[in-house]
């Protein structure tokens, strides 16, 4: 087989041409594309329709209408894999400072699995880090994350997640998928079945992977037992940004509008013939992919963007890797060309040693690419139709790993009780959910579970987690399984 | 110990003494599976019974005690007490030293292994009058079991073996007596306890509470159908406890004991009546009952629970259509005979005559090759075989083709797909590891030597489930046992070991119940079944059948290790709250399991599952060929046949083609028995098979999704054949069958998402132009083109692929590197034959549409070749343009 080498350099100067010729493909043969087009539209709010009145698979992503409440559109999740620390960041616990090197009462490791740690080897560990009180709100947040503090009033804070998958693997399925196994819809594909897509020329969701991606990997933002057209589109950090938008090396642009048009009639005469509205279906998915090859370039050119909004999210910052602030900002310009959901993985976060230096560069590369996303939503008016969340699969021990506590000690994972935040999208900003134990070890008050996170966001954008069904193995799966509720305090 | 046939049973008068000569009465109630064994006992002058719980389909009488339930499922029995006589059921000790007054009193035999139990309520006896019971416990004990802290030590001693026993004892009144367990092993060295039975002339030392039974009707009946029978009645059992039926009430449910008569602290019904805790409090949701209405439950379970026969009610067997036998339906009359081919149209036609519709005409020639050189061999005709076939209109050329594409070994690569996509074959561990699987292709090639074969379904079966047990076991049998060994495993470093390999033995029982049961077994892992009759004890009996086999692979030999694991239903399904044992077996509303020794095997079940009576294996079967070829089941809902699946399109013909499947029919069928080339010769011979599948203007309206088959569906190429046909066009595709898969080019970036050692999949191994049967298969990193057109990622089992369409796809087939290959060879191919530009276009419609192509197409493709060269095109650039364009048709990647 060719290898493609470098395709996109030579690809973008095809795509100048072909967006040249763009109106010519939609209009060349009369009652061609355009009125293709204006029946597919049919087609897709009847499939819309039928989606949502039979529950049978909706084969497109034409908008659908929410179930009527939440004013979320589009939804950001940021998630920091490997298990970002609660007890560091989000989760300030006095009496942990005081046990500092003291071992663990038993009471608490009852019914409690690690993956690492010998609960008998390893003793309490205070966090090394302080807290601060950020906005009028004073929640309580790490001093690593003051640009994400600024914002303070904007987030709602869950102290009280639990789950039971203390895997890297089975707890981003937890997380992503609502069950700790392979095989299920990630959360993405769950709202782009249930919404719809409002772009025209993207894919209505899509994954940012920055250096190492979730060892879940395509399950991440896999489309499970739903039709592939939910699944996540990876947007690529090298070549194209989407695999295989450039069209091959060496066809003129001309050359590519023939055949195309050439590929539409033929399918069109089949399509008399036929009369399989299927045939349009393809037809529709032709244009689309036709659009998506200008749009996706021009997405992720940022040549746009003012200095002033680079330097909001630190795009250029000095002696900091860019990627993660770039992915944050190609967030923001997803959303606002109405990509439903975006979804930006960072897997640096498995803090088993060297918790305190690990953890510090790490929150500097995070902190203010995320702080300034949120900012810019929300000058540019987006936040509050825009969701975002700080995801990640699990928090860490209140045990040191180590033999004892230190610069260099970690923690192991603690899926039983860790936080997570979200922002925007008709959350009620300020606001602390659920409690933890004074260990951080188990939920002290309203424990949140997967299944109710799941519920909330679900709510947040106008959708019934108990009515967003699908029908698989003779049954109507849900993201949530057969639970979940949504977390009320957590609604503006 | 004799066993007595379901409703066989005979009263021993009451005045008959205890002791030799008494005669048994076993009364096996299949339905709950519990033992039930009434025997003679003795009765108490004066003595009555305040009100028995007892088998629905058996009153006891007087003088008769029996043992109601066991809740580790062990057969315990009834025998009485002399010198040599054996206390435990599965051990030979025998007793050595016996007080004189207990000789010839009755014994209820337990057994030794039940040491470990811990719960409160293991043993219950219905008692008939009051009774001296006492419990026989190994003196070694460190100390006394919780439940025993209410009896009292007497001094005397009995001996088993060289081993003494403490007796501890009780005066019962009448009714149920719940003895728990043994508190892990607490009450004796590695022993349980058994007892022993005496009839008293004492009072009992505890008057029992009296409840009239007449009471029930009037006062608690209303109750239980008010407030109960909506979530645990007929229609459903919410946690497995139906509160309708006596015999089942009284079982309980999945997690506790919800009647306990005698006792309303054992009782969870009181507990959860009267609970705080809303999100438990039943009934759910409703206002709670009143507290006059909790106070007259706990009367009536204190006063012994009495629940006369009026109301015992009686658990209807499923009537469901797919658990009844398969029938043996009369072949329809028709009135358009002519049309009909097969038996199969006669079924069809009859309900399309019936809903006044009318078959669709016959496809033409080429549509039929090509439809048929898809669905047989996933691979477009050849231009020869095309041009033969259409030119061939002998009577005898339709069948000559079908058994020639049967006959292809490409047909068995086709049709193993089909069974990797149910084996959730892939060659990688998953989850975060994903470590690769280097000999699971040996898997690969036995299914498709079995397919190519024709190994009957039957053989088929048994040697994928038990293929080391077979008489004669070999290499070959033991690489069918892949099926099995194709779960994901877990390697992450902190993973829990035993978490992910009971997943797997949940994995291996849901797969087996799916692709040869069509049920959805996975639902009953937590609690019993919603809507199909499936406990999740009977979970649990299947999960036992994988349970103790441990699937190795130590280079490239396939090996199962046998463990002595003992099977527990696991609450809630968490495997780290086991509670009761359960043994193998299969669910009380399917056909009883011939084992062939005691304890039913892996060999045992595979033989079960293909056995003559059970009905869902032949269905399930059939109604997956028959998907492949029509598009759609007869059972739209192909991996469930349960109560919620989808009802048959045409039971009869369902019904009808699985009976043959089986050899189920006397003499001569159609199809030798487990063929599965004989069925699909029947199918694909069938004039309904052959129908076009051309939409008309307007679809009936009685019919709009053609579920009644008046024409063929139009389906869009699976991954693989997407794949398969562009090779085939382009002339690139490599016929070799098996071997070690190939490893095709992996886009650069998308080697961010791990360490999984990308670099490898920048490398290819093998040769690329082999069929996509032989891609890789990387569980966390499928192949982005399969992926993008819904192919099977091996993470579970797929019974139905969807049949999307994307842009996506769009951008594959324009612009991935392997397609623009084929593009670019079907070009050169075009351009290099030496035929004129119209027969060019010609051959190009042949190769991707299997067809001539009509006028005004063929002016198109004329259009584009004229407007490629107005574009100063090469001819090599004319000509891939060409190619690009058919292989990106509509119609290319579709079966008509």
């Amino acid at each position: 087989m060719t290898t493609t080498g470098n395709r996109l350099a030579s690809a973008t100067g095809h795509l100048r041409d072909i967006t040249q010729t763009r109106r010519d493909f939609f209009t060349s043969s009369a009652g061609g594309g355009v009125a293709g087009l204006a029946a597919l539209a049919g087609l897709l709010q009847r499939d819309g329709v039928i989606a949502a009145e039979s529950g049978l698979p909706a084969n497109s992503l034409a908008p659908r209408a929410p179930h009527g409440f939440g004013q979320a559109k589009n939804c950001i999740l940021i998630f920091l894999a490997g298990g970002t620390s609660h007890l560091e960041l989000f989760d300030p616990k006095p009496r942990l400072t005081e046990l500092d090197g003291q071992p663990i009462p038993e009471s608490f490791l009852k019914g409690v699995r690690f993956s690492f740690v010998k609960p008998g080897q390893s003793v309490l560990m205070a966090s090394r880090r302080g807290f601060r009180k950020y906005g009028e709100s004073g929640l309580e947040l790490s001093e690593l994350l003051p640009h994400i503090g600024a914002c303070a009033d904007d987030i709602g804070l869950v102290r009280s997640l639990h789950h039971g998958a203390f895997d890297h693997a089975p707890g981003e399925l937890e997380m992503l998928t609502g069950r700790d196994q392979p095989g299920r819809p990630s959360l993405g594909a769950w709202l782009t079945y249930g919404l719809g897509s409002e772009s025209q020329n993207l894919p209505g969701f899509v994954a940012l992977v920055n250096q190492r991606g979730p060892v879940a990997r395509a399950m991440a933002w896999g489309a499970g037992y739903l039709p592939s057209v939910h699944q996540g589109v990876l947007l690529r950090g090298e070549g194209e940004p989407i695999l295989n938008l450039a069209t091959p090396e060496g066809i003129a642009a001309g050359q590519h509008r023939a055949q195309l048009e050439a590929i539409r009639r033929m399918n069109e005469v089949n399509a008399g013939r036929a009369r399989d509205p299927e045939i349009e279906t393809r037809i529709a998915a032709y244009e689309l992919a036709f659009r998506m090859q200008t749009a996706a370039p021009e997405l992720i050119d940022l040549a746009s963007e003012t200095q002033e909004t680079r330097e909001l999210y630190g795009v250029d910052r000095a002696g900091q890797p860019g990627a993660f602030a770039r992915n944050c900002l190609l967030a923001r310009r997803l959303v606002e060309r109405g990509v439903r959901m975006v979804s930006l993985f960072q897997r640096t976060w498995d803090h088993h040693k060297d918790l305190d230096r690990d953890l510090e560069n790490q929150c500097r590369e995070v902190d203010q690419p995320i702080g300034g996303l949120l900012r810019d939503l929300k000058r540019r008016g987006l936040l509050d139709s825009t969701l975002v969340i700080w995801g990640t699969e699990f928090g860490r021990t209140a045990i040191t790993e180590n033999a004892k506590p230190g610069r260099e000690a970690g923690r192991d994972h603690h899926p039983h009780c860790f936080s997570l935040w979200m922002a925007g999208g008709g959350v009620r900003g300020g606001t602390v959910v659920g409690s933890s134990d004074e260990l951080g070890w188990h939920p002290a008050s309203d424990p949140v579970h997967t299944h109710d996170f799941h519920a909330t966001v679900l709510h947040l954008l106008g959708l019934d987690h108990t009515r967003l069904t699908y029908r698989h193995r003779g049954l109507e799966q849900r993201l949530t399984d057969v639970a979940g509720r949504v977390v009320e305090p957590l609604l503006g | 110990m004799a066993t007595f046939s379901p409703h066989q049973r005979t009263t021993f008068p009451p005045s008959q003494p205890f002791g030799a000569g008494s005669v048994w009465h076993a009364v096996r109630n299949m339905a709950a599976h519990t033992l039930r064994l009434f025997v003679v006992c003795g009765a108490i002058a004066g003595s009555r019974s305040p009100g028995l719980a007892l088998a629905d389909d058996a009153a006891a009488g007087e003088g008769e005690v029996a043992i109601q339930r066991v809740s580790s499922d062990r057969k315990y029995e009834l025998g009485t007490a002399r010198l040599r006589a054996e206390p435990y059921i599965d051990r030979k000790y025998v007793l050595r030293k016996l007080p004189e007054r207990l000789v010839d009193a009755r014994m209820v035999r337990t057994s030794m292994d039940d040491d470990y139990v811990d719960t409160e309520d293991h043993l219950r006896l219905e008692l008939s009058g009051t009774t001296e019971v006492i419990v026989a416990v190994d003196a070694h004990g460190e100390r006394t079991a919780d439940w025993m802290k209410r009896w009292s030590l007497i001094e005397e001693t009995l001996a088993v073996d060289n081993i003494d026993y403490r007796l501890y004892r009780r005066i019962v009144p009448a009714g149920v007596v719940t003895l728990g367990g043994n508190a892990r092993r607490t009450t004796g060295a590695r022993s349980n306890y058994f007892v022993l039975l005496l009839p008293s002339q004492a009072l009992p030392d505890i008057p029992a509470p009296i409840f009239a039974a007449d009471r029930f009707e009037p006062q608690i009946w209303p109750l239980l159908q008010q407030r109960c029978h909506g979530c645990h009645g007929a229609d459903l059992q919410e946690g497995g406890l139906r509160l309708d039926v006596r015999s089942r009430a009284l079982q309980g449910g999945d997690t506790a004991i919800a009647i306990s008569p005698g006792s309303g602290e054992r009782s969870e019904l009181l507990a959860r009546l009267t609970t705080d805790n809303s999100a438990r409090r039943m009934p759910l949701g409703e206002h709670p009952l009143s507290a006059d209405e909790v106070a007259l439950l706990r009367s009536w379970i204190e006063g012994g629970a009495p629940w006369p026969d009026s109301h015992a009610g009686r658990e209807a067997p499923s009537a469901h259509w797919a658990y009844q036998p398969i029938g043996n339906p009369a072949i329809p009359d028709v009135r358009t005979s002519g049309w009909v081919r097969t038996p199969i149209d006669a079924f069809v036609l009859s309900r399309l005559e019936e809903a006044g519709l009318t078959p669709s005409p016959e496809a033409d020639r080429a549509t039929l090759i090509r439809r048929l050189s898809l669905d047989l061999r996933g691979i477009p005709p050849s231009p020869a075989e095309l041009r033969a076939f259409v030119a061939d209109t002998s009577p005898e050329a339709w069948n000559q083709l079908v058994d020639r594409f049967l006959a292809a070994p490409e047909y068995g690569e086709r049709w193993a797909r089909h069974w990797l996509d149910l084996a959730r074959f892939a060659e990688s561990d998953g989850y975060e590891n994903d470590n690769p699987r280097p000999h699971a292709w040996r898997f690969r090639d036995w299914v498709i030597d079995a397919t190519n074969a024709d190994l009957p379904f039957d053989q088929f079966t048994i040697e994928q489930l038990a293929g080391d047990l077979v008489e004669g076991a070999n290499a070959a049998s033991r690489i069918a046992t892949g099926f099995h060994r194709n779960t994901l495993h877990n390697s992450a470093g902190g993973a829990d070991g035993e978490e992910f390999r009971t997943r797997a033995v949940k994995d291996r029982t849901a797969v087996t119940a799916t692709v040869w049961l069509g049920l959805t077994w996975q639902c009953a892992e937590c609690h019993t079944h919603k809507y199909d009759p499936i406990a999740q004890r009977e979970y649990y009996q299947l999960y036992a059948f994988f349970n103790d086999t441990d699937h190795d692979q130590v280079g490239e030999a396939a090996t199962l290790r046998k463990s002595e694991r003992v099977t527990r239903v696991h609450r809630r399904g968490n495997f780290l709250e086991p509670a009761a044992e359960v043994r193998p077996g299969v669910p009380a509303f399917l056909p009883e399991m011939k084992a062939r020794g005691g304890r039913p095997d892996r060999l045992d079940l595979a033989h079960w599952l293909v056995s003559a009576g059970q009905p869902l294996t032949p269905r399930v079967a059939v109604n997956t060929v028959w998907q492949h070829l029509l598009g759609a089941g007869l059972v739209p809902t192909p991996d469930n046949f349960g109560v919620r699946g989808e009802p048959a399109s045409h039971p009869e013909l369902l019904d009808w083609l699985a009976g043959e499947f089986a050899g189920r029919k006397e003499g001569q069928g159609w199809i030798a028995p487990w063929s599965r080339k004989g069925l699909i010769r029947l199918i694909v011979t069938s004039a309904v098979y052959r129908q076009s599948s051309r939409h008309p203007g307007e679809p009936p309206a009685v019919d709009p999704a053609n579920r009644l088959l008046w024409r063929q569906n139009r389906l869009r190429l699976e991954s693989e054949a997407v794949r398969d046909l562009a090779l085939a066009a382009s002339g690139l595709l490599v016929a070799q069958v098996g071997g070690p898969s190939i490893q095709p080019v992996l886009p650069r970036g998308l080697g961010q998402l791990s360490e999984l050692k990308n670099e490898r999949f920048q490398e290819t191994s093998g040769n690329p132009y082999r069929r996509g049967l032989y891609v890789h298969t990387q569980r966390t990193y499928p192949y982005p083109m399969f992926a993008t057109f819904d192919g099977a990622d091996g993470n579970a089992c797929l019974v139905l692929r969807d049949r999307s369409t994307t842009p996506l796809q769009a951008l594959t087939l324009l612009n991935d590197p392997a397609m623009d290959e084929c593009a670019r060879r079907l070009g050169d191919r075009l351009r290099e034959s030496t035929l004129d530009e119209t027969n060019r276009l010609m051959l190009g419609c042949e190769l991707c549409l299997s067809r001539v192509p009509e006028e005004h197409e063929r002016k198109i493709l004329q259009g584009l070749v004229d407007d490629l060269r107005g574009l100063s095109a090469t001819e090599a650039e004319v000509w891939y343009g060409v190619a690009r364009a058919l292989l990106n048709l509509e119609e290319t990647i579709t079966r008509e």
